[in-house]
């Protein structure tokens, strides 16, 4: 079993809340999983965990922010850290933009032989295309068609794929082999806002074909894993759902989907998801 | 930014208008790039990346960045100016990020990403219309990868050509041309070819673009050996409109031509959905020409038991 579990995702993609979450949970002893000893730092997360016990959206993190954060965790008789080299994401963004591994990644990506990798699909955007259905009758009129905010950026597919053709770099992949020892866990986060029934599966192939096309030809089928989650559970934009979080306890909310489509309340659940 | 040459019809730093050696000595590139650098290398403060490859297009030199791990497939992109060819390769990627694959082979990476998502962009719709890539310039070559797996989950690498049509043309004429160098590397080293027919000149341009298109294919024939071929019509919404004497008798000199003469049409704009000409023939020329590539080098044996099942080909009438 894969010593660290290393957490990836863009800025804005849910890791604070869902690493409040986890952590509120491991605390309340709602989890299979538990701390093995005491987080030397909690102050990543300090923040969004406040905002979350009073009902209020946590701030996002700063970008400029350059923090790490682990959590050292006990599943059954294994202890694993989940690691998160840097917690803003801005990093992410660099790592394809300017093509460089720190020497702190380097490290987090030959250590962990467990990926997991957050994507949020709700601020991906399709952007219409020349191929999309009769493009010269509906469109060519009508003004309606908005302009891209993405433009001059790489679109999101090739991000991702761009994103781990470099980690794989790192660890020393070969093409010639498929991944038989490295999992990848992809979540979707922040599920509610989609509002949608298909399993996860389903949704990532609908909304990133070729980023799918590109896992599953580097993976092992049994390693890799695609879950819906929603760390907060639903927006905390009324009276009635910031009640219920001051009330409750925010360990009380959220839940994950599971590949057979299944929702569970154990958002702790996704960690074991990793590690299987 | 890549920098660029103060001659805009020069493709440098990727090869000099002028014919130097290294572009940074030829005097048109220094008046246009001297104060930029000056001005990049105080601000530069990244650290180099140290990656084996940029996400770019790559030039010739570059190939053996990709080409050490395998022996590559090659397919050279053929066609006048305006014939299509960039958008060809523009359309092929939007396609597979909206989903569709290639049938006999699995995604598994690109060296090139930056290089296709730029591609990719150019087709998005921005407001009314839609800005097509601009024409690529004359002395510019430049090849896009493709990492597939085949169904063994065995890695192919597959570059396509992107040069200008201007080459050709020339090339056409004169294959030992001094201006047709990017051509004869492209007809040397390719496995395969996809020749362009653009409907659109043919429709305005009459006999004078059939020849002009015979002129190549006869080039495309002179020491082709065994290497397959396919003709691709594009713009092809516009097909109906070429004089049907001219489409017929085209048709039937590259039938004489090449042995196996493949065909399909291609066109950019959708009339339904899924269109044929645009979601599936985009995709289907490098599926005719990937099964043509790897039936052609195994046994008849196998070739026989590839021509059972699903066969791309029975989709299409190779006329003989």
């Amino acid at each position: 079993m894969s010593k660290s579990i290393l957490l990836i995702g863009k800025p804005h993609s849910s890791k604070t809340v869902f690493l409040s979450q986890f952590y509120s949970r491991l605390q309340k002893k709602k989890s299979n999983l538990k701390l093995y000893k005491t987080v030397d730092d909690l102050s990543p997360i300090s923040g969004a965990r406040e905002a979350l016990a009073s009902g209020e959206e946590p701030q996002t993190t700063p970008a400029e922010k350059n923090v790490k954060f682990y959590l050292p965790i006990q599943f059954a008789e294994k202890q694993v850290d989940l690691r998160c080299p840097e917690y803003g994401g801005e990093q992410i963004l660099s790592i394809v933009e300017n093509r460089v591994l720190s020497k702190e990644w380097k490290s987090s990506i030959n250590e962990s032989n467990s990926w997991v990798l957050f994507i949020r699909l709700n601020s991906i955007n399709k952007s219409l295309d020349i191929s999309d259905v009769t493009y010269s009758e509906q469109h060519s009129k009508s003004g309606e068609i908005v302009i891209s905010d993405t433009e001059d950026k790489i679109s999101d597919q090739s991000f991702f794929i761009e994103l781990l053709q470099i980690l794989l770099h790192a660890k020393d992949y070969d093409y010639h082999l498929i991944n038989d020892i490295l999992k990848l866990t992809v979540v979707l986060t922040c599920w509610d806002e989609m509002n949608i029934n298909e399993k996860p599966y389903e949704v990532l192939k609908s909304k990133l074909p070729l980023l799918l096309n590109f896992m599953e030809s580097n993976w092992n089928n049994g390693l890799l894993n695609i879950i819906g989650l929603s760390a907060q559970g639903f927006a905390l934009d009324t009276i009635e759902n910031k009640e219920k979080y001051q009330i409750e306890g925010p360990e009380e909310f959220g839940y994950l989907v599971l590949p057979d489509g299944t929702e569970t309340k154990d958002i702790t659940q996704l960690i074991e998801q990793a590690l299987l | 930014m890549a920098a660029k040459c103060s001659n805009p019809e020069c493709a440098a730093p990727i090869s000099c208008h002028e014919g130097k050696d290294k572009h940074t000595e030829c005097e048109f590139w220094i008046n246009s790039n001297t104060e930029q650098f000056k001005n990049k290398t105080t601000l530069k403060k990244e650290k180099k990346s140290d990656l084996p490859w940029s996400g770019e297009a790559l030039s010739i030199e570059e190939l053996g960045k990709v080409t050490y791990r395998n022996s590559p497939i090659i397919i050279g992109v053929v066609g006048k100016a305006d014939a299509g060819k960039t958008t060809y390769l523009a359309m092929l990627f939007t396609l597979l990020l909206r989903g569709g694959k290639f049938s006999n082979f699995d995604f598994c990476g690109t060296k090139t990403i930056k290089a296709w998502d730029e591609l990719y962009h150019k087709l998005k719709v921005q407001k009314e219309s839609v800005a097509f890539p601009d024409p690529t310039p004359a002395q510019y070559i430049r090849l896009l990868h493709f990492a597939l797996r085949n169904k063994s989950k065995g890695l192919k690498d597959i570059f396509l050509s992107d040069a200008s049509g201007e080459v050709f043309s020339i090339w056409s004429q004169n294959r030992d041309d001094e201006n047709a160098e990017n051509a004869r590397w492209i007809y040397s080293n390719s496995n395969a070819f996809i020749l362009f027919i653009d409907c659109e000149d043919l429709v305005n341009r009459k006999n004078l673009a059939k020849t002009e298109i015979i002129d190549l294919a006869q080039m495309l024939k002179h020491d082709l050996r065994d290497r397959p071929v396919i003709a691709v019509w594009s713009k092809s919404d516009k097909k109906e409109e070429i004089h049907i004497k001219i489409r017929e008798k085209l048709k039937e000199e590259l039938t004489e031509l090449f042995d196996n003469y493949v065909e399909i049409d291609i066109s950019n704009f959708s009339a339904e959905d899924p269109d044929i000409l645009v979601h599936t023939n985009n995709i289907n020329v490098i599926n005719i020409l990937l099964s043509r590539i790897f039936i052609e080098s195994k046994s008849l044996v196998v070739l026989e038991n590839k021509n059972t099942g699903k066969d791309i080909f029975l989709n299409y009438k190779p006329t003989k």
